[in-house]
């Protein structure tokens, strides 16, 4: 009797799992195969998991810039490899400083640290800094440095680094370990949970942006990913507003892959990153509940 | 003990730093490579997505520009979405730019920026670098880029003119198969069009089940979003209330408080009912899948000349969207006077910066790029053979994948030309067509009447409030009203209701105030 009421939960809990995942991976099927439709068989037709007409027009009109698309690849894939490795590296010596209770003003610095998140200076300072007094305007650092720290991420593994005990480090420095190497082979392996979490945060975050490219990229040889697409769809929508606007432009316009481009776009632009998921995924239960209990 | 960690610290910030050393080296080093001529390098920035193969056109414009007048353009492509905020960061920044292009529209801010000083003061410089860009631009216009009395842009006078004129488009065979007389609706004010046009609506639909009567949408109003439509002019932004009718101009009003409105949405309402608009008109924003489709009998036109005063105008002769299909044949009517908006001028233009250190070559650029033909077809076609060319029939053809200025072409300078050598016309009789309509409508520019609107800025900052008050509850019941999906005899009185005590009538009053002001100072 046990059993089979056991039995029975256990079969609701995963058909309700099992309807989730699907309730994910439907319109992400769907996003496929849209991109995949002739764009005359989505008016008539509407959308089908299955192209009831394949086409590759999409796809064509994406890559028409085929060398600035590629480029663009691997603008985004430099600047988030460099960048999520730099934020990682920087927020934990940053945060670890601040737990060591050797440094002396811990307190103040934290609080210069966490000051940004109650007054923001905004972004006319964050342009004049990065422009006029960095000169970092239209470089491809600054697609990395305006996300190179991040108050949040260093209060997680500042809180982290806290779990770590004090006896732990003391050991090493009795055994003879400097800071550094303390640092790096002590108390940066042991967060390696917090740093997948992040990391995984920070990379997103830095294969999304696009907003600060269009503030700050000026070549087009520098322009990311999302930054492309999202142009693209909007020069989509520009024309097709305009129509009427001029002829050769209306003729133009009758052969743009408007809602297939649109799913072409999104699924080029999830494509590698959705790959960081599965190999980051052990970490995450750990790396979720960091900062949750405090001591 | 103590020291480790706090080295560990600063060689967190001294890292930053580093950083911030490269990008400064980088930077220089670009910025090298044009002193070397002792060539002006102008940054001109406008809106475009990015174009393929811009490096090779713009070296071979470079060419020209250098040749005739010593100078490099860098245009500088930003995505539309943002730019307008890169702008006013720019400007507010004081960061170097040297052209670039404005509009009253879209947070570019055009008024603002130049009652502010960020653009340079053309008025006397305009006739000594720029002379035949200023005499190809009705006089009329200019007056639309001026605060204070001073020029602060050069407009773009585009080849389809500036002067507008509203109407109807209809699908003209079933125009023809129900016998309906569409050359009786010119010139007759909108109400009574649409009037007339209800049986048409009815009697296309009952032969064509499948097709949509007229075109309504979220996003634009047969009402709202056109006064012109309805023999009124906005003064200041058209979405906010305050209207002036055109035959008593000296009076705002609130342009939902007319007869007109209350008729017109109780049409709307019955056509509703009848099937002959969307039922979700109040909210669907894209209805360019409908067009394409050919699915719609009548729609608003803005093309002129129409079909009566030229058979055969090739912008007239199908619906919207339907050009490459050739399925929808169609016939226009404007009903309208004709009159050039106040914001024509300041739609499409070019400022300079007023910190700029070569406004006079910046003006000489937008010259060279308004009357050398060949550099701005460079500019905005490409090159010819490459790029595009003109098929066995004479039409113009671009060719796929290659330069594509994505039609932006109105904002780097004057498709207008009174030879007609500055855009893509084909060479065969449909270019020739073209080319007579747009003589026509250069003509008409000439002598139509001009918004007497013009010229006036509206201040929105002391009642910014109702502004957005009335604006939300605009946004909310407009739509609704528009499409037909609300019962007009109670959700009208409701939305006056709700626009008085959002503030609406202190809005009609300042921007009368306002007005009155501009006028006694004209």
């Amino acid at each position: 009797m046990l059993l089979r009421k056991l039995h029975f939960s256990t079969l609701a809990i995963h058909l309700i799992f099992i309807a989730l995942s699907l309730a994910c991976i439907a319109p992400l099927l769907l996003v496929v195969s849209i991109s995949f439709t002739g764009e005359h068989s989505l008016m008539l037709d509407g959308y089908h998991f299955w192209p009831q007409k394949f086409s590759t027009a999409a796809y064509k009109y994406v890559f028409s810039g085929a060398s600035s698309i590629l480029n663009a690849y691997g603008v985004t894939i430099f600047v988030t490899a460099v960048g999520t490795l730099l934020h990682l590296l920087i927020t934990s010596m940053l945060s670890y400083s601040l737990t060591r209770p050797e440094v002396t003003h811990r307190k103040a610095l934290t609080f210069f640290v966490y000051l940004p998140v109650l007054f923001n200076g905004g972004l006319v300072p964050q342009y004049i800094l990065l422009t006029r007094i960095l000169h970092l305007k239209d470089t491809i650092w600054v697609l990395i440095i305006v996300y190179l720290v991040s108050t949040v991420n260093v209060l997680i593994m500042k809180n982290f680094f806290r779990t770590i005990p004090d006896s732990l480090i003391e050991s090493a420095r009795i055994d003879g370990s400097g800071e550094i190497r303390t640092f790096f082979r002590i108390a940066l392996p042991l967060s390696k949970p917090s740093l997948a979490t992040i990391g995984l945060f920070v990379a997103i975050a830095y294969w999304n942006d696009w907003m600060t490219a269009s503030l700050y990229i000026e070549s087009p040889k520098l322009r990311p990913l999302q930054y492309l697409l999202q142009s693209l769809m909007n020069n989509i929508g520009y024309l097709q507003s305009n129509a009427q606007a001029s002829q050769s432009m209306e003729s133009a316009i009758g052969m743009l892959p408007s809602e297939g481009a649109r799913m072409a776009t999104c699924v080029l632009a999830i494509g590698p990153i959705i790959l960081l998921y599965p190999l980051l995924q052990k970490y995450f239960e750990k790396g979720l509940t960091i900062g949750a209990v405090k001591e | 003990m103590k020291k480790y960690s706090a080295i560990l610290l600063s060689v967190t910030m001294l890292f930053t730093m580093l950083l911030a050393g490269c990008g400064e080296k980088d930077a220089s080093s670009t910025g090298d490579s044009p002193g070397k001529e002792e060539m002006t390098q102008l940054n001109f920035y406008m809106m475009n997505s990015p174009v393929n193969d811009f490096d090779r056109v713009m070296k071979k414009a470079n060419e020209i520009i250098g040749k005739e007048m010593n100078a490099k353009l860098n245009l500088i492509l930003v995505d539309s979405s943002t730019y307008a905020e890169k702008m006013n960061l720019m400007i507010n920044s004081g960061d170097d730019w040297d052209l670039s292009f404005t509009a009253n529209w879209g947070g570019i801010n055009f008024f603002e920026n130049a009652a502010k000083g960020a653009y340079a003061d053309l008025t006397d410089l305009i006739p000594k670098y720029a002379p035949q860009t200023y005499s190809r631009i009705p006089v009329g216009l200019w007056d639309g880029v001026k605060v204070n009395g001073k020029i602060y842009a050069l407009p773009n006078y585009q080849q389809w003119g500036t002067a507008k004129r509203e109407g109807f488009k209809f699908r003209s065979d079933l125009a023809e198969e129900t016998g309906f007389d569409w050359k009786a609706l010119k010139g007759k004010p909108t109400i009574e069009v649409l009037e007339k046009i209800g049986p048409f609506l009815g009697d296309a639909l009952a032969k064509h089940k499948e097709m949509i009567g007229f075109e309504t949408s979220s996003v634009e109003s047969l009402y709202a979003s056109n006064p012109l439509l309805w023999n009124m002019e906005a003064v200041g932004d058209t979405s906010i209330p305050g209207w002036i009718n055109l035959d008593n101009p000296d009076k705002v009003i609130n342009q939902f408080e007319t007869e007109d409105f209350a008729k017109y949405t109780e049409i709307m309402r019955d056509w509703y009912n009848k099937g002959y608009v969307r039922k979700d008109g109040a909210t669907v924003k894209d209805t360019s899948t409908d067009r394409k489709a050919a699915k719609f009998v009548a729609e608003r036109t803005g093309s002129w000349p129409d079909s009566i005063d030229f058979p055969g105008n090739p912008d007239a002769s199908n619906m919207s969207m339907t050009k490459g299909a050739d399925n929808a044949p169609a016939v226009t009517v404007s009903t309208t006077r004709t009159m050039i908006p106040a914001g024509a001028a300041s739609t499409a233009a070019i400022a300079i910066n007023a910190d700029s250190k070569h406004i006079d070559k910046a003006l000489q650029l937008v010259e060279l790029l308004n009357t050398n033909d060949d550099l701005y077809k460079l500019i905005t076609l490409g090159e010819e053979g490459v790029d595009y060319k003109y098929d066995e029939n004479g039409k113009f053809t671009m060719i796929e994948g290659k330069y594509n200025f994505n039609f932006n072409e109105w904002q780097i300078g004057q498709s207008y030309s009174p030879d007609f050598n500055r855009a893509a016309y084909d060479k065969n009789k449909d270019g020739d067509i073209q080319k007579k309509t747009q003589t026509m409508v250069f003509d008409a520019d000439k002598t139509a009447e001009i918004s007497p609107v013009t010229g006036f800025v509206f201040d929105p900052t002391p009642i910014k409030t109702q502004v957005a008050n009335c604006a939300a509850v605009a946004s909310e019941m407009i739509p609704a009203l528009s499409s037909g999906s609300i019962d007009p005899a109670k959700a009208l009185p409701e939305f006056l209701k709700r626009l008085k005590t959002a503030g609406v009538d202190d809005i009609i009053k300042e921007k009368q105030a306002q007005y009155d002001a501009w006028k006694a100072k004209k």
